[in-house]
């Protein structure tokens, strides 16, 4: 029941988040709504088993489920990664973030940008 | 900087890597040991680090000493603030006050910063590092008794530590130096940010 | 036969480099590859007409039971015959036709030595999949070959306009074909006719089916496309719009009605279409005054003539409509290769403007007069032998039906009144001399045809002479396909040129001297097409409801997508809250006992994640808000370990962390103000919005949780873990060795995420330099009183000294390279213990933090002076190159090995290969972080440099 009830509290903060204007809103409700569905994997593997899935540890009928698990670490991971690209977008989006240089958005001379591609392909990770 | 030299200062460096190590393993084994002592190689020169003469010893008396009172400050300091917290008076204010330190050494005036912030009830703000002087935020300051109190608290702690740590000047100018406060320069009694 | 289509393949392929090689003489060398396939069909001539048949069958997809199955019988080999041969004399026919140094011939060669092999592989196929594949390849080597370069606008619009209705039929008989095998429960060919299904879906497939054969065939409404399809070069009308592709519904149909002409609905469709298209191209074709576009009419009026004999479903009928397929594709081809030459040789086309050529180019006029001769039905042609069986077929009562047979005879014979008149007007308009007009003088032919360029029609022509008094030899070929038909008439006619004073004969004589007739009053008869000229055409009606789509389009486009990203997001949530909150409230097996808490500490701990979530929401300050959302985060990893879940805590412990320091990083360069200007109604949506998801997802929660009723899939994984992945760390075990694909999946999104981040901040490049702190002399001086006296760090000299703190800095003095033995202890003690890569890697980026914080950006350069982009594509080297050495050590991809050794004094040592992976995923990991403090941290510090470099103010660096 905690889980069923954090999952659905975490989804309605989440959406409600996700449903507003700002980005960095946006973002906030990203990470709660990524949060809930974490708990909800978990708690996807059964209810009976909270042993540690580490052979050894923990008799096999009472060791948690580790798919689940294996799931939503990447699943942390992954939406770690997101919430960053986000937040970069955020920082990109706001015409004022980026001074000296043009922000992407702005760069309205195509040409321009292409060639900015160009560069980045060429630079490559050097 | 020749290579005995910075063996030298690379050696205590060096074992607490292994030590660290070998711990983290929790089994002593010669495969833990060399094992460690490639990581720890391979590490420092990897991620490589100015050498600091940092100056440390070791003096196990001492060391234990301030370990016992450290403890003790910390189980009776969280005590005090449980108790100052839920307490129907609600909270006293709290204070910021300034300390001159006698010690002068980085490690030093770092550690005694940490275990005074460790310590429930004494955070450090600023560290002036020529004035050698410590702004600490008191959650609780009954009166300005109690401040006193508390300045001296601090100064034990120095004591303590210099004691456990420090070479033998160090120790030399705890003992010649005199306590010596002031009070920090605009620093009101003020209700803490939070 | 296999082998004939991938010689078709390789030639294709290779087609470019030969025109590169030998300029236009590559073609004599491509066309060798249909002429060897014309060949070998000829050598399975005995087989054939001795009743046999040629099966060939290929795998193709074991697993979803797919096979190449070829089949060459009666009908196959004439049409494979045909293709192959009119192909390999057009390749040889370009050989003249192009100039020796014209841009685009090498990939023209190659799309048509392409088309000829799929068209073979057409008339081959058995499977009705693989006809479909070879089918829809023929529409779109068809539309490369009318695109053309796409240079030219009407080029471009005929080769989509092609495209799209054919394939538009193409994926009707795509269906149709399914429906058709799955009643009749075969899918192959030769089996459906064999057995046909019966039902509302037999009929409706077939209609589908047809559908298609109508399209590719251009038969009536959508005619048009061949017409228009004239934009391509000489050669390709010559080939795919007379010869071949337009045939392939012709083909389709010859090869269903067997089966499939009693299917109710057939017949109509079949002879009606046939009949109308027959007569409508013949009298569009009257009007033509383009050569090439009289003969593409032509060409449609011909083929409703064939579709209508083929479909007929009658066994005189189909012998009549495959000889007359034969005489159509030789002489029509013919024809459109002279309007090459001519085309060529004056540069005009218009027959309004071509005058006394006859004398010119007599060779020419004598070759596309004996084709024009065989299209109308003159004696000895194989036209006349094949129209004279129609005739008769339809006379006797070729047709179920009588009175049907009346009308088709009626319509056939007026649609060959208007071929007699079209050819005629054809040879008068390229030939004649005509009065007023100079002659089209020496000079003005630009090149006289060698005899190479006349060789393809000649061969053609003289080919279409031959057969008519060969036709008792043909016979035997087409009475084999034939006798699949029921035989409706009273008695089968045999194909000859002499059946005695038949009815025919003088419907033959009927249409000559009509079409005679309408040639002689051609004036009059242009004035009556005119006062009967309607409006619309077929033509038009296709761009106004191709208009129409586009407008459409625009339409729902513009009202749907609004860029307002709250309704894409709502309109996605309430479809979740209708389409599995409704299942969730009908179909949900609910648990049978509810179970407040596992453990009181549990319900602790969510309690806490709850109001931090709560908080969230609430705080309008921003760092506050992070703050309370971090700390949902920290309740999380400890619901995860409640759970029995150590690794995924302590991946979300350190990932929590790392994200509190990213969003303070991103928040010094975001506004301020949080945008909370929402109107109370939307307010009140938003929330409604956000409280039924909520509950619909707590719904689903608390199902999931009773809903572990089948013995779970991983029953077996901590066996496997420990016997193939020798790892305890059941979890580790999955990531690295198991499920490695998923996980090498993840790895690239991570890394395209970081390279993501640093675009974004890198605006010209990819990353900037490493910031080395021998590049910027220490700042020093100034307020230095928070600056240690001794040197702690690399590069915190640097930092601007209000920003410099001795505790930070001496703490990381000693701590960093503790973190760092740690992160490796994580990495590999994980495959046995919690750890591995991931939380290794992010232990690691924590000390990257650490020292970034404690000395600013040339701090972080001197700490890890490489690219991030270096160890993200290490890291995916790495994790990569382990599932390559797999493969190459005999085993599955990904799949791990197992080295052990006993070492002396070192005792039992043991390395699985899943290490490596996991090195790699560590390296990703710290690149990603690396790449994040590099963009997001020191970059943006420098770019606060560069624009004040004189106060930067490190007291309101964090404004909320």
């Amino acid at each position: 029941m905690t889980a069923a009830l954090v999952v659905g509290l975490l989804v309605a903060s989440g959406v409600f988040l996700l449903l507003r204007r700002g980005l960095l809103r946006v973002v906030l409700g990203f990470v709660l709504l990524g949060h809930a569905v974490n708990v909800l994997l978990v708690s996807a593997g059964g209810m009976q088993r909270r042993g540690v899935p580490l052979l050894g540890e923990a008799e096999a009928d009472v060791a948690a489920d580790p798919l689940p698990q294996a799931f939503v670490l990447t699943a942390v991971v992954i939406t770690f990664g997101i919430t960053v690209y986000m937040l970069a977008l955020a920082r990109a989006g706001d015409p004022g973030a980026t001074t000296g240089e043009p922000a992407p958005g702005e760069d309205a001379d195509r040409g321009g940008e292409a060639a900015d591609l160009d560069q980045r392909t060429e630079g490559g990770p050097s | 900087m020749s290579g005995a030299m910075r063996l030298r200062h690379q050696l205590p460096v060096l074992i607490w890597l292994v030590l660290i190590w070998i711990l983290l393993w929790g089994t002593w084994s010669w495969a833990n040991l060399l094992s460690g002592i490639l990581v720890a190689v391979v590490v420092t020169n990897v991620l490589p680090l100015p050498a600091v003469i940092a100056g440390a010893r070791l003096r196990p008396v001492p060391l234990l000493r301030f370990a016992g009172y450290f403890l003790k400050d910390l189980a009776v300091s969280s005590a005090q603030v449980a108790w100052q917290t839920i307490r129907p008076g609600g909270m006293n204010q709290g204070a910021i006050i300034a300390v001159q330190l006698r010690t002068d050494s980085d490690l030093l005036l770092t550690l005694i910063a940490e275990s005074l912030t460790l310590v429930p009830g004494s955070i450090v703000l600023d560290l002036d590092r020529p004035r050698r002087t410590l702004g600490i935020h008191l959650l609780n300051a009954a009166d300005a008794d109690d401040v006193e109190r508390q300045r001296a608290g601090v100064f034990t702690t120095e004591e303590r530590i210099v004691r456990a740590f420090g070479t033998r000047e160090d120790i030399a100018r705890l003992e010649s130096g005199e306590p010596v406060g002031e009070p920090a320069a605009g620093t009101d009694r003020a209700e803490a940010g939070r | 036969m296999g082998l004939l289509l991938l010689l078709h393949l390789l030639a294709a392929v290779g087609a470019p480099l030969l025109v590169r090689w030998w300029g236009r003489q590559a073609f004599l060398a491509l066309a060798l590859v249909p002429a060897a396939a014309f060949g070998w069909v000829l050598t399975r001539l005995g087989t054939v007409v001795g009743g046999g048949e040629v099966r060939e069958t290929l795998s193709w997809i074991p697993a979803l039971d797919l096979q190449i199955a070829l089949r060459l019988d009666a009908l196959a080999l004439t049409f494979a015959a045909l293709v192959t041969g009119v192909g390999a004399l057009v390749l040889v026919y370009c050989a003249r036709y192009f100039e020796p140094d014209e841009e685009g011939v090498g990939r023209f060669a190659a799309v048509m030595t392409a088309f000829a092999g799929s068209m073979l592989g057409l008339v081959l196929a058995d499977d009705v999949l693989v006809l479909y594949v070879f089918w829809e390849l023929t529409t779109v080597f068809s539309f490369l070959l009318i695109g053309g370069s796409g240079a030219k606008l009407a080029g471009r619009r005929a080769a989509s306009q092609a495209l799209l209705l054919t394939t538009a039929g193409g994926l009707a008989m795509l269906v149709g074909l399914l429906m058709i095998s799955g009643v009749s429960d075969s899918r192959l060919l030769s089996e459906i006719v064999a057995d046909p299904g019966s039902g509302p879906v037999m009929v409706a497939g077939t209609m589908l089916v047809l559908a298609g054969a109508v399209t590719k065939s251009a038969m009536v409404p959508f005619h048009f496309w061949l017409p228009a399809a004239m934009e391509a070069p000489t050669p390709v009308s010559a080939y795919l719009h007379a010869a071949a592709m337009v045939k392939a519904g012709i083909y389709l149909v010859a090869r269903l009605a067997p089966g499939l002409a009693d299917v109710p609905g057939w017949r109509p469709v079949v002879l009606g279409l046939g009949v109308a298209t027959m007569l409508i191209g013949g009298w569009r074709s009257l009007r033509q005054n383009d050569l090439k576009l009289l003969l593409a009419f032509s060409t449609v009026s011909q083929l409703g003539f064939l579709i209508t004999m083929v479909g007929a479903g009658s066994q005189e009928l189909a012998a009549a409509g495959l000889a007359m397929t034969i005489a159509h594709a030789l002489s029509k081809s013919t024809l459109f290769l002279s309007v090459g030459v001519i085309d060529h040789a004056t540069g005009v086309r218009d027959l309004r403007l071509l005058s006394g050529l006859g004398r010119r180019m007599p060779v020419l006029a004598v070759i596309a007069t004996l084709a024009a001769a065989s299209l109308v039905g003159l004696p000895p042609f194989l036209g006349f032998v094949g129209k004279e069986a129609a005739f008769t077929a339809l006379w006797d009562g070729g047709l179920p039906d009588r009175v049907s047979a009346v009308v088709v005879l009626v319509g056939l014979v007026l649609g060959s009144v208007f071929t007699a008149a079209y050819c005629a007007r054809y040879l008068w308009g390229a030939f004649a001399r005509k009065p007023g007009l100079p002659d089209s003088a020496p000079e003005e032919l630009e090149h006289h045809p060698g005899p190479l360029f006349l060789a393809a029609p000649a061969v053609l022509a003289l080919a279409g002479l031959a057969a008519g008094p060969a036709s008792p030899l043909l016979d035997h070929l087409v009475v084999v396909y034939a006798e699949t038909l029921p035989l409706i008439a009273p008695e089968a006619e045999h194909l000859a040129l002499w059946h005695g004073l038949q009815p025919a004969l003088a419907l033959s004589a009927v249409t000559l001297l009509g079409g005679a007739a309408l040639f002689a009053l051609r004036s009059q008869f242009t004035r009556l097409q005119h006062r009967l000229a309607v409006g619309a055409s077929a033509d038009e009606g296709y761009w106004n409801t191709l208009q129409s789509l586009d407008r459409l389009a625009v339409l729902v486009t513009g009202t749907t997508q609004r860029g307002s990203l709250p309704t894409y997001l709502g309109t996605i949530l309430v479809v979740v809250l209708l389409v599995p909150g409704t299942v969730l409230l009908a179909r949900t097996p609910w648990p049978d006992q509810w179970r407040a808490w596992d453990s009181p500490l549990q319900a602790l701990v969510g309690a806490i994640v709850l109001i931090a979530a709560v908080l969230t929401v609430r705080i309008k300050q921003r760092l506050s808000a992070v703050l309370a959302l971090g700390i949902t985060g920290y309740g999380l990893a400890l619901l995860f370990v409640l759970h029995g879940a150590p690794d995924l805590a302590l991946t979300q412990f350190l990932v929590e962390t790392l994200s509190l320091v990213v969003f303070v990083l991103v928040l010094r360069k975001l506004p301020k103000d949080i945008g909370a200007r929402h109107r109370p109604a939307e307010r009140t949506v938003r929330a409604a919005i956000a409280v039924c998801v909520g509950l619909v997802m707590a719904g689903a929660g608390a199902a999931a949780l009773g809903a572990r009723t089948a013995t779970p899939v991983s029953v077996a994984i901590p066996e496997l873990a420990l016997e193939e992945g020798h790892g305890q760390n059941v979890v580790n075990v999955i990531l690295v060795d198991i499920r490695a694909w998923d996980t090498l999946g993840e790895l690239s999104v991570l890394v395209v995420a970081a390279t993501g981040v640093a675009s974004l901040v890198f605006l010209r490049r990819r990353t900037g330099a490493v910031d080395r702190a021998s590049e910027e002399e220490a700042s020093g001086g100034g307020d230095a009183r928070r600056a240690p006296k001794a040197q702690w760090l690399s590069a915190s000299g640097t930092l601007a000294p209000q920003r410099r703190s001795v505790v930070l800095e001496v703490a990381t003095r000693f701590l960093f390279h503790t973190i760092v033995v740690f992160s490796l202890f994580l990495l590999f003690s994980g495959h046995n213990d919690p750890g591995g890569g991931f939380a290794g890697g992010l232990v690691a980026g924590l000390a990257l933090v650490l020292r970034y914080l404690a000395g600013g950006r040339y701090e972080l350069g001197e700490a890890a002076p490489v690219a991030p982009g270096l160890l993200l594509g290490g890291g995916l080297v790495f994790a990569g190159g382990t599932g390559v050495v797999a493969l190459l050590l005999g085993g599955a991809v990904l799949e791990s090995a197992y080295l052990e050794a006993d070492l002396p004094v070192l005792g039992h040592a043991s390395l699985p290969t899943a290490l490596f992976f996991d090195i790699g995923v560590y390296l990703i990991v710290v690149g990603l972080i690396l790449d994040i403090l590099r963009s997001l941290g020191a970059e943006q510090d420098r770019q606060e440099d560069e624009e004040d470099p004189i106060d930067a103010a490190p007291d309101e660096v964090i404004v909320r």
